[in-house]
């Protein structure tokens, strides 16, 4: 059974169609790249996949359940999702921000420590801990954020154009850790406009125009 | 977690609760009359406990209003919660509800309440509140709030001294035992709701969806925040009046010391809130006894300068935010 | 008294009523037409009346305007009443006669004498005072055989109202003027203002109330109001 199903899932907003009755679906340990034109329905796509948009038409399911009916918290246990853009916080630690994602979505367990310390490897925050947001370059605040969602343990990841603000260090970082996560079991969707990546790495490509899937 | 950050937490709240110790002690020993079971009991007791109560519940009120918004600007006084429940006192004291009780507490609440949802409604947009529509709102309804407190005064004038200077200066003068009654519990339950949500109120400051995303529920506990707002501020106004920069001045400063976490900061603000304004009744009852300066000139005076220097600091920091 | 009483031909609202004599003024101000109206060749005030444009055009109409000095004790009584004589041209015995009819004699001081609080109250505006020395009540009250508490906390003039200057004082007594009185909801509304049920004065109820316009005039109807107030300051017993 596929992780992720959308079953003619439509989304109409301010009287436009930004997802025209799409059917599509994830299985368990894929990496899924959507691609297409910005306007395309990218975002919008990402976010009823999430579960943060409700569609108009349709149904989305996670592991054979309506997104719809599980509540907000049941959700963050089970995917994670990180915007286009993350503006805010500023007055926190990344340590603090890092600790929402564990708190909030996967509740605090005994080997919490040494998930954050493996983390925070792999996104390379270390040396960030004790620093307030406000300080950190667009590239650095990023990484932090993945990082937070990383950390809720979910067992799909959807990311909206997470390389957009990455330097060519942080972009090869960010595949390695994408390519790390999948290969460790876990479901990662990401939205991006780097094409080669996504035909080389991705086991699933969504061709999206004018809010329909063209080839997937 | 971050260790220092809760020892300075530890460290700040021992030496406000001492400081509040040392500033209760005084105010009750101290006063233009002589000293006798009779002044301390009834004059000066309840009055020194509805300043802790009254600043405690203004300070944590600010605190919530700023971190659920994230708006540095957010208090409330600001955001016409403090002026709109005072309407709601002279109101209900127009129909005849007697001050210091709770039914003109619940008045006071009451009104309150409907100018937050008025205000809230106009700012929002899909649900999104826009912060700043949600401050210009707010000091359109002050406006009009007092407006109403002007027009509601000469029906009231019956009962013992509330001009329009009580209401918006703010004077413990006429605190009794009923008023702390009337004030204490809801300013309780207030707290209560405050320090239940605190630790979800930091990913807030993500915006609203990421913060659903992570599974908090940024409406629900901006409905909670927005309740205990009410709860905190509108039933002491009822009884002291408008009590300005409290709010606004607390949470800013404990900030700079304690950082964002809502967790601490709410409960450090409640207690140097009650400080605060305990010192400030304390000032206000003694510098020129017999006669008494109002508490909200006093915390003007006092809060105005703080404020500006606490601006300088944020602004060298960087750090304009919540 | 002074048995110029035919020639008057206008009054002020303080005064005892005279049939037949129009009372110009209004509030606390002349009423410039009204003034006019009747016509005076002389006209009595006392420093504080205004405005100040009704005096000049009652000066530019020829009349005689003269100024009479306050009076906040009872020793200056005598001073008015000669002032007010000459103006009116009335004889130096008339006006001597007045004078030690008017006057006022100390009373024995005693050691029961009443501890009495001068409230003046105006609800509306919310202004409570307290009277302390030099505000005329406390001459009064001291003519009366009563101690005037303001003065013996030690305040200087009119002080606002605050529970523990009040309490401090510990008066006996309260003395108030009607209006005021009743611009604070009567003895009931009193008693809620700061301090004033937990003094003996509020807690018994013991309320004095005077005419406005008599308490402070310090003119022909002082003597008996300083008789009445003995008589009650004298049947209160100081506990």
């Amino acid at each position: 059974m596929a992780l992720l199903e959308l079953k003619g899932v439509s989304l109409l907003t301010s009287g436009v169609e930004r997802v025209a009755s799409v059917t599509a679906s994830v299985d368990a340990g894929q990496l899924v790249a959507i691609v297409g034109p910005n306007g395309s329905g990218k975002s919008s796509l990402l976010g009823l996949m999430a579960g943060l948009l409700t569609p108009t038409r349709g149904s989305v399911l996670l592991d054979g359940r309506l997104v719809s009916s599980m509540g907000l918290r049941e959700l963050a246990t089970q995917r994670a999702w990180l915007g286009q853009s993350t503006p805010g916080a500023d007055n926190f630690t990344v340590a603090e921000v890092l600790n929402w994602g564990r708190i909030f979505a996967a509740g605090e367990t005994s080997d919490a420590q040494s998930a954050l310390d493996e983390v925070v490897e792999v996104f390379e925050v270390q040396d960030l801990m004790t620093a307030r947001l406000h300080r950190l370059s667009g590239g650095q605040r990023q990484r932090v954020h993945l990082a937070r969602i990383w950390l809720q343990g979910a067992r799909i990841t959807l990311l909206d154009e997470p390389d957009s603000s990455l330097d060519e260090t942080g972009r090869s970082m960010l595949r390695g850790a994408v390519q790390e996560c999948v290969r460790a079991g876990r479901t990662v969707a990401l939205v991006t406009h780097d094409r080669g990546w996504a035909m080389s790495e991705a086991d699933l490509v969504w061709e999206v125009c004018a809010g329909r899937i063209v080839v997937g | 977690m971050n260790v220092s950050s809760g020892g300075r937490f530890a460290l700040i709240m021992m030496i406000g609760v001492m400081a509040v110790g040392v500033v209760f002690a005084a105010s009750l020993v101290t006063g233009f009359a002589d000293i006798s079971p009779q002044i301390v009991w009834s004059i000066r007791a309840p009055r020194v406990v509805l300043t802790l109560v009254v600043g405690a519940g203004l300070a944590v009120a600010g605190g919530l209003l700023q971190g659920v918004f994230g708006n540095p600007l957010a208090a409330p006084s600001i955001i016409g919660v403090s002026a709109s429940g005072a309407a709601g006192a002279s109101i209900g004291a127009a129909l005849g509800i007697p001050f210091n009780s709770i039914p003109l507490a619940f008045m006071g609440v009451i009104i309150a309440g409907v100018g937050l949802i008025v205000v809230r409604s106009i700012a929002s947009r899909d649900g999104k509140v826009n912060s700043t529509a949600l401050l210009l709102g707010g000091v359109a309804i002050s406006f009009f709030s007092l407006a109403l407190v002007l027009l509601a005064t000469p029906f009231v004038n019956r009962e013992a001294g509330r001009s329009f200077s009580f209401w918006a200066n703010g004077s413990f003068a006429l605190a009794t035992w009923s008023g702390v009654i009337a004030v204490a519990p809801l300013v309780v339950v207030g707290l209560v709701i405050a320090f239940g949500i605190a630790s979800r109120v930091d990913p807030l400051s993500l915006g609203s969806i990421a913060a659903r995303a992570l599974g908090v529920d940024a409406d629900r506990v901006t409905q909670y925040a927005l309740v205990a707002v009410v709860l905190l501020v509108a039933p002491g106004v009822t009884v002291v009046g408008i009590i300005a920069f409290v709010g606004l001045v607390v949470p800013h400063a404990l900030r700079l010391f304690l950082g964002p976490r809502n967790t601490f900061l709410l409960p450090a603000s409640a207690v140097f809130g009650a400080l605060l304004v305990a010192s400030a009744d304390f000032i206000s009852r003694n510098m020129l006894a017999p006669a008494e300066i109002p508490v909200g000139a006093v915390t003007a005076l006092v809060g105005a300068p703080v404020f500006l220097v606490l601006l300088r600091q944020m602004v060298r920091r960087g750090v304009m935010s919540t | 008294m002074l048995g110029a009483g035919g020639q008057l031909v206008g009054q002020d609202e303080t005064s005892e009523r005279r049939t037949g004599v129009p009372v110009v003024t209004l509030g606390h101000q002349i009423d410039i037409e009204k003034a006019l109206e009747v016509d005076p060749t002389l006209v009595l005030v006392d420093e504080l009346i205004g405005p100040p444009e009704a005096i000049d055009a009652l000066k530019q109409s020829g009349a005689d305007v003269v100024s009479v000095p306050p009076v906040w004790n009872l020793a200056d009584v005598p001073q008015r009443v000669a002032a007010l004589a000459d103006s009116v041209g009335a004889s130096d015995a008339v006006a001597a006669q007045l004078g030690s009819a008017l006057a006022v004699s100390d009373p024995a001081p005693a050691s029961t004498s009443p501890r009495v609080a001068f409230l003046y109250l105006r609800g509306p505006s919310a202004v409570y005072l307290l009277g302390g020395s030099d505000t005329g009540a406390d001459a009064l009250i001291k003519a009366a055989g009563g101690i005037d508490v303001g003065s013996a906390i030690g305040l200087k003039g009119f002080v606002p109202l605050t529970a523990e200057a009040l309490i401090e004082a510990d008066p006996d007594i309260v003395l108030v003027m009607t209006e005021g009185l009743a611009s604070v909801g009567g003895v009931d509304g009193l008693v809620k203002l700061p301090g004033v049920a937990q003094t003996d004065a509020g807690a018994q109820g013991r309320v004095i109330a005077v005419d406005d316009r008599v308490l402070l005039s310090f003119g022909a109807r002082t003597p008996s109001l300083v008789a009445s107030l003995r008589e009650i300051f004298g049947s209160v017993e100081r506990e």
